[in-house]
């Protein structure tokens, strides 16, 4: 038991992604790690209902997730991990949790946004922070569902450049 | 209070039905398609739908799929807004509807697309025959 994959995507609990992974990790708990969600019980139970059946679906604030991590390590469960950006990767980075791989789905897309994997974009902000954290040892790859390929941060990065 | 119908799709799908209601039943009034398109965040929709909301008409909003981006942000729009929420929206339930906004309650209309939405799945060639499978 423990946290089985960590995955950012910005749609969070997004119907069939969610329950692709669920099956493939074969996790039962999906803990969303997300401050605007920890206050907004109404779209938590919109989650919990629509989660697939026998899934639970948990939701915890980023500075709780990190005190709760340095205390267990959140050995006690079997879940699936979503962050909804980088930014909270880093936040998380940041308070010293150490996970042994983060798999990136979807950030969304926009105008300073380049594509870099498939429909998956960075801009340069979340280049240089997810490239310092797979430099101190956690491996950060780039997964959208279980049927296609997954590439390595650096592999993908070779060749990629922002202005 | 006026009512409107909002159709949200993952997807051009609600936007083509609207087409496809039209191709049969002429032209519709008082409806709009928000389509989710791949790059959208929930963000990005939940911005789009409320575009469409005002706080002085009633709303059917016809989805596609329970659990789902579209059916979620309505979800958490019913929290402001005059919502009504129907998931499994076809091609039966559209055209029913733009016949019949405008008439009755948004409570009335519910119920018979409820119907409707049962009634139109069902085995034609057993149908044909006399069987009455699932209808």
């Amino acid at each position: 038991m423990a946290i089985k994959l960590v995955r950012v995507d910005f749609r969070l609990v997004h119907g069939q992604i969610v329950t692709k992974w669920i099956h493939t990790i074969k996790a039962d708990t999906i803990l969303v790690v997300n401050d605007k969600l920890a206050n907004d019980p109404f779209m938590l139970s919109v989650y919990q209902m629509s989660a697939p059946l026998g899934t639970k679906v948990n939701v915890v604030a980023v500075d709780d997730f990190i005190k709760h991590w340095h205390e267990t390590k959140y050995d006690e469960t079997n879940c699936m991990i979503l962050i909804k950006n980088v930014d909270d990767v880093y936040r998380i980075y940041k308070g010293g949790v150490s996970f042994d791989a983060i798999q990136i789905g979807g950030l969304g897309g926009s105008a300073s946004r380049k594509a870099v994997f498939g429909p998956i974009t960075l801009d340069k902000t979340d280049a240089d922070r997810l490239q310092e954290i797979n430099d101190s040892g956690q491996r950060v790859y780039f997964h959208q569902v279980p049927e296609d390929g997954s590439a390595e941060f650096n592999s993908v990065m070779k060749g990629i450049h922002f202005d | 209070m006026e009512m409107k119908i909002l159709v949200c799709t993952h997807g051009r799908f609600g936007e083509e039905l609207i087409r496809s209601t039209e191709m049969i039943g002429g032209k519709l009034k008082n409806i709009t398609a928000v389509s989710l398109l791949e790059d959208m965040s929930m963000d990005d929709y939940y911005v789009a739908v409320k575009e469409e909301l005002d706080e002085r008409s009633v709303y059917l909003c016809l989805t596609d799929l329970f659990g789902g981006t579209p059916c979620n942000t309505l979800l958490n729009l019913s929290r402001d807004y005059n919502i009504e929420i129907l998931c499994g929206v076809n091609l039966p339930m559209l055209l029913e509807a733009s016949s019949s906004c405008g008439f009755g309650t948004v409570e009335d209309l519910k119920k018979h697309l409820m119907e409707v939405y049962a009634m139109n799945g069902f085995d034609v060639l057993e149908k044909m025959k006399g069987n009455t499978y699932g209808n």
